[in-house]
């Protein structure tokens, strides 16, 4: 097998520190380091598509994203800052008023899986933290949750007060939790709506591909 | 602390009960007997000590002679398998194995749904799914209406022996076939003393309530017997029809026809392995038919399960995956669970029936995926609630409570896997999910998983030489059947007919076998 098979492996049978020492043997034998970030991400995007398909177990997803930072922290200091860039930034939390917090933490690490590079803002976040987030950040993708019909309002004043900011265009809104359905979601005109960890996976990928488009788009325009 | 967890147990009878079930089927069996029209077993009973009646036409059963015969049937059975990792264990206390339907004559189609009599290809079709399927442990034959009847025994086995590598069970409709099947379980395994330790083969034979035996259920017996080929002892009592109509009286009815046929294999063969298997049902007080899913059948199970267990020391097999509805409905789940359940948690060792719908008539392709994953869950409930320091996770709560996630805690890694068992055909989804990907009820899941398991799963071949020898084996069976000399060829034994009564046919044991 040879070295990118072997942290694909390592990866995939989610042992962090296989990944660990595979990550350094390939660099110490010459490997660029962003051939190692790309072995890494085709295993995780093997592990994610077996979980999608139940063959694999969110434990599993979640051994394989441990191992993924595992390998990332051997490789960091040899990848360019437009290498570390990883698929995507994605700043998430549970709404204002909810204190529900498994689904949340759930789909951040579901997205870190899938090399997203995920912050998370907690529980019981207010439209102004989601703001500041943002202007921190800078994320592609802010992700909300509920769990609570009540706290449901809170995602249309996260919406508002990005939109007060000016800051609306620069990001996708995507939700999530048990009461949010797809026509909530675009009645307050939000970007996506993912009903479990997987769909969330799914569809921040679509929204970062849709808005690459849409910046190249508006740079060959200017 | 490695502690074991409790094992469950389900208990209806107390001791003072089971006793008088017993000392009242030795009454019974003193007193009034069985009807027995068999030459061969006449001859045993009387030479065991049982008295032929003559002007009752009955055998009496002196109590001495049960109590010495129930000492020897033994608890532990070995099914062989045509591929030895496959072999079952039997054994009273142990756990329980499954399997398949025997007995109906309709089939549902996989694909239209349609209710049809049941084709040779159908067979083919249920013996590959219930080979391919984890939880059916063994495979019983389905009666294809398209078959020569009197070779059909002959022709299933041959297609159970092809399609499964696990062990078989053929519930012969005559004792004509039998001889037959016989030879090619011994071509088979290779050797009689194979086929005594681990055969690959088990039957079922029945008593006739109320208390008779028909002579092909003999012969069935006789004809196996020497090579100690397992018999499932059954009995279908009807309450209020063909038995008492309380359920103690039917589960002391079945007990004397059980008793009765573990007198007659015992005198003859001793040592033989039998099931404790009554079936018993309940007549319907409105429409007359003999139903089988009713919560009582499912008590009655469990009792008669008890009763063989701590009584007899004998492996109780039971019914299990019964139901009196036509299609896998709700009503047929309800049946099917508890009517599995309840036997299974009072030591049952077999549950058979799997797959099967309408009173005993008709085997579904899909249902008997389902039945697979009701038997993976009490498979679970079977292993208990295992409590030990390690399973008590204090350290892991306690480490979670500062600084970790469960999620991810190695207590979680250590046991998410074996400690849940997780259905195949269950929804898992939210409703969305669900929508998007089809609005699958658990029949059309189970339906898919049986279109995979025949697009993806073959038994081991045969050995082509062998296969040749089993339809030379066929063939014979076909030939005396097509010149009318298809008779109990090995066995020897043979009914009343041709003794023009049964005085006569006393007269004849008597006598030493000669005619009058």
């Amino acid at each position: 097998m040879d070295a990118m098979e072997t942290i694909k492996q390592a990866i995939i049978s989610g042992d962090w520190e296989a990944t660990r020492d595979a990550a350094q043997a390939a660099l110490d034998e010459g490997l660029k380091a962003h051939y190692i970030m790309n072995a890494m991400v085709a295993g995780m995007d093997i592990v994610g598509a077996e979980w999608q398909v139940g063959n694999m177990y969110i434990p599993e997803v979640m051994l394989a994203a441990r191992a993924l930072h595992a390998g990332l922290a051997i490789i960091r200091p040899f990848l360019t800052d437009a290498e570390i860039k990883m698929r995507g930034t994605v700043i998430i939390g549970t709404v204002q008023g909810d204190l529900h917090d498994i689904g949340k933490s759930l789909v951040a690490m579901m997205l870190e899986g899938a090399s997203f590079e995920v912050h998370d803002l907690g529980v019981d976040v207010s439209p102004e933290a989601f703001v500041a987030a943002v202007k921190e950040y800078k994320p592609d993708i802010i992700g909300m949750s509920a769990l609570l019909t009540t706290t449901l309002p809170y995602m249309r004043d996260v919406l508002r007060s990005l939109e007060e900011a000016g800051l609306r265009e620069s990001v996708a809104v995507l939700l999530g939790g048990a009461p949010v359905t797809q026509k909530f979601a675009d009645s307050i005109g939000a970007d996506g709506y993912a009903p479990d960890g997987a769909t969330a996976v799914l569809k921040a990928r679509e929204l970062v591909d849709a808005m690459s488009a849409k910046h190249r788009e508006l740079l060959s325009q200017s | 602390m490695t502690q074991e967890a409790l094992k469950p147990y389900l208990r209806f009878l107390s001791d003072e009960a089971m006793h008088k079930i017993h000392d009242q089927s030795l009454e019974i069996l003193e007193k009034v007997g069985m009807s027995i029209n068999h030459r061969q077993a006449l001859e045993t009973l009387q030479q065991a000590g049982a008295v032929l009646d003559k002007e009752s036409g009955r055998v009496r059963f002196p109590k001495i002679l049960v109590e010495e015969c129930l000492k020897l049937v033994p608890s532990r059975i070995v099914y062989g398998a045509r591929v030895p990792e496959h072999d079952l264990v039997a054994e009273v206390g142990g756990p329980f194995h499954t399997r398949t339907l025997t007995g109906g004559e309709g089939y549902i189609d996989l694909e239209t749904r349609q209710w049809r009599k049941v084709l040779t290809s159908d067979l083919v079709e249920w013996i590959t799914l219930a080979d391919g399927l984890e939880n059916v442990d063994y495979v019983a034959s389905i009666y294809p209406d398209d078959m020569n009847m009197d070779t059909r025994d002959v022709h299933i086995l041959r297609l159970l022996l092809e399609h499964s590598v696990k062990h078989v069970e053929v519930q012969p409709y005559t004792g004509k076939g039998v001889g037959y099947m016989v030879e090619m379980i011994k071509a088979v395994q290779g050797s009689e003393e194979d086929v005594r330790q681990r055969p690959l083969l088990s039957v079922l034979t029945s008593a006739l309530a109320p208390l008779k035996f028909l002579p092909y259920a003999l012969d069935i017996l006789f004809t196996v017997g020497p090579l100690h080929v397992p018999i499932e002892l059954n009995t279908m009592p009807i309450t209020g029809a063909t038995c008492p109509v309380t359920l103690a009286g039917a589960i002391l009815q079945a007990n004397v026809e059980i008793l009765a046929g573990i007198c007659i294999a015992q005198s003859a063969f001793p040592g033989m392995p039998l099931m404790y298997a009554p079936r018993n049902l309940i007549l319907d007080s409105w429409t007359g038919l003999s139903l089988q899913g009713r919560m009582e059948a499912a008590m009655m199970a469990a009792c008669q399960a008890q009763l063989a267990a701590e009584l007899y020391h004998m492996p109780p097999n039971m019914f299990g995956a019964v139901a009196d509805s036509m299609i896998p409905d709700t009503q047929s789940a309800t049946e099917r669970a508890f009517n599995m359940l309840l036997p299974a948690l009072s030591g049952a060792n077999v549950l058979a029936g799997l797959g099967h719908l309408e009173h005993c008539y008709t085997y579904d392709p899909v249902l008997l995926v389902m039945d697979n994953d009701i038997v993976g869950m009490i498979r679970r409930l079977m292993r208990g609630v295992e409590v030990t320091d390690d399973t008590l996770g204090m350290e892991a709560i306690m480490r979670v409570a500062t600084e970790g996630n469960y999620l991810i805690d190695p207590h979680t890694l250590k046991y998410y896997k074996t400690e849940y068992f997780v259905p195949k055909t269950i929804n898992r989804f939210v409703r969305g999910v669900w929508e998007s990907k089809g609005m699958k009820d658990a029949n059309e899941m189970a339906r898919e998983r049986a279109r995979k398991i025949l697009t993806e799963h073959r038994a081991a071949p045969l050995d082509p030489k062998l296969a040749a020898e089993l339809d030379r084996i066929v063939l014979a069976a076909d030939q005396a059947a097509a010149e009318g000399k298809l008779s109990h060829a090995w066995g020897g034994a043979s009914g009343p007919d041709e003794y023009g009564s049964y005085g006569a046919l006393v007269d004849a044991v008597a006598s030493g076998g000669k005619k009058k």
